[in-house]
């Protein structure tokens, strides 16, 4: 489970401050998987980091009470002068998970092959993609943020990476943050709507999505 | 309870400041083994640049120490201080992208910082003394003590300064273009080559002001046994250097939160 108590977030901008959320008290129930729909602008991005604690909230705070991911496929969190293989370690370490597993399970996932032993900084943007997807595939997590699915590298590879989520999402949590109701009723059995910095719940998907529906025809 | 939670965080602090160290000393000495070897090159040409003035002008000691030994204890740590700050000064944006992992904390990498560059001086300095040795110049060590506390002191205030540094970077850039000079004219009033007891009282005054002319008079006091300085202050550069860094760590939060709003 994971709790926001009185949180809010505001950013300050050129034309002065932009509130992404209003003081908010809101439970997200564990083994749910929540589908958090607004549409673009509203903050979703913000909404998710805040939840992955990569992002500090302007006032109240957010209790995690299940080990949480980071957002899938975040790789600006490798650094560049490293290998793919010494991110790892790294990362593991302060998971304080097993590395010859992770080693072994993201090497053999991610099919980078020589590149694997080289810095970070050489791959493509694809690359990276892989790397960062297979390495939230290893380290197990009670919950799963996704912001947005990006799909990874080609058919077969989305596939895999498809495969390897399905059997993540049994026996784990999961939060999707998208604009798209169609994604959020794939993967989703529970809705929250953000719009004008308010997070309304419904345990009803269906009703969340008719709510988002009737906010983007306005 | 509270000592379960209290016993989880300090492990998790721990667990996060061993990775990074261990990832810092990558990144810190390169890629190739020449990395390790540089940490103890640029200290050795400095060294033996000094000695080559002084023998061409038919020196062979300062102040009645060795000079070769006398250079090592200042130029090693004046560059722990150094580097100690100019990692600082880009420490947290170099590893901005860390924070992105919310076990990972801004005094996390600072300690993880601390630890390698201390320990990195300790190593260099050592390996200097056994080629010191080598070379049958007398040194007999008189307060192990006294070069830990000179090079923890040096530590933390390179770690201020650089912490300041870099707050006032996210103001204004002037600072990086006045750094340099201004650092080097630290080195000089640093006295990594000479001692403050030759100097006339006026100018002597004015550069027992600088903490790090009592840091390294203090690593000196310990590694020679007979050496005296009726000058320095044990407590003086303690108090400046725990004031700088206590100063340094506010300046980061301050910025750090406005970074963050």
């Amino acid at each position: 489970m994971i709790v926001f108590r009185d949180v809010s977030k505001a950013y300050r901008t050129n034309r002065g401050w932009r509130v992404i959320l209003e003081p908010t008290t809101i439970e997200l129930p564990r083994n749910r998987r929540i589908g958090i729909l607004g549409r673009n602008g509203m903050g979703k991005s913000t909404l998710i980091r805040l939840i992955a604690g990569t992002e500090s909230p302007s006032s109240g705070r957010i209790e995690r009470q299940v080990s949480v991911s980071w957002p899938l496929g975040f790789s600006s969190g490798f650094h560049g002068e490293l290998t793919g293989r010494e991110n790892l370690r790294f990362i593991s370490r302060i998971y304080g998970a097993d590395i010859d597993y992770v080693t072994d399970y993201v090497e053999e996932f991610s099919e980078l092959g020589d590149y694997f032993d080289m810095p970070v900084e050489t791959y493509s943007s694809g690359m990276s993609a892989r790397l960062a997807f297979g390495l939230s595939m290893a380290i197990r997590f009670e919950c799963y943020l996704v912001d947005e699915l990006t799909s990874v590298g080609d058919a077969w590879f989305r596939d895999k990476c498809e495969q390897a989520f399905a059997a993540r999402r049994r026996d784990s949590g999961l939060i999707m943050v998208s604009h798209n109701a169609g994604t959020i009723r794939t993967y989703c059995d529970m809705g929250i709507v953000l719009r004008d910095g308010r997070m309304t719940a419904y345990d009803d998907l269906e009703m969340a999505i008719a709510d988002y529906s009737e906010g983007l025809k306005l | 309870m509270t000592d379960r939670f209290f016993g989880r965080a300090l492990r998790l602090h721990f667990r996060v400041v061993a990775a990074l160290v261990l990832r810092e000393t990558r990144t810190r000495f390169g890629r190739s083994q020449m990395g390790y070897l540089w940490a103890l090159i640029e200290p050795t040409l400095f060294i033996v640049t000094f000695v080559a003035i002084y023998r061409v002008a038919g020196r062979h000691s300062v102040s009645g120490l060795p000079a070769e030994a006398f250079f090592m204890c200042g130029i090693v740590g004046w560059f722990l201080f150094y580097n100690m700050q100019a990692k600082m000064m880009v420490a947290f944006s170099a590893n901005r992208n860390l924070l992105a992992y919310p076990q990972v904390t801004t005094f996390d990498i600072l300690i993880a910082r601390m630890l390698l560059e201390s320990a990195t001086s300790a190593v260099v300095f050592v390996i200097l003394t056994f080629v010191l040795l080598l070379l049958n110049t007398q040194i007999e060590i008189g307060n192990f003590i006294l070069i830990v506390y000179a090079f923890a002191m040096a530590t933390l205030l390179g770690a201020g300064v650089g912490m300041i540094l870099c707050a006032i970077k996210y103001y204004s850039d002037i600072v990086e273009k006045l750094a340099t000079p201004l650092l080097r004219l630290m080195y000089f009033a640093s006295g990594p080559f000479y001692s403050v007891v030759v100097l006339p009282k006026p100018l002597r005054e004015l550069l027992l002001l600088n903490p790090m002319v009592h840091i390294l008079e203090i690593a000196r006091l310990g590694y020679f046994r007979e050496y005296r300085d009726p000058f320095v202050s044990m407590i003086y550069p303690l108090g400046f250097a725990l004031g700088a860094f206590l100063l340094g760590l506010m300046a980061d939060r301050l910025t750090q939160s406005k970074i963050a709003a």
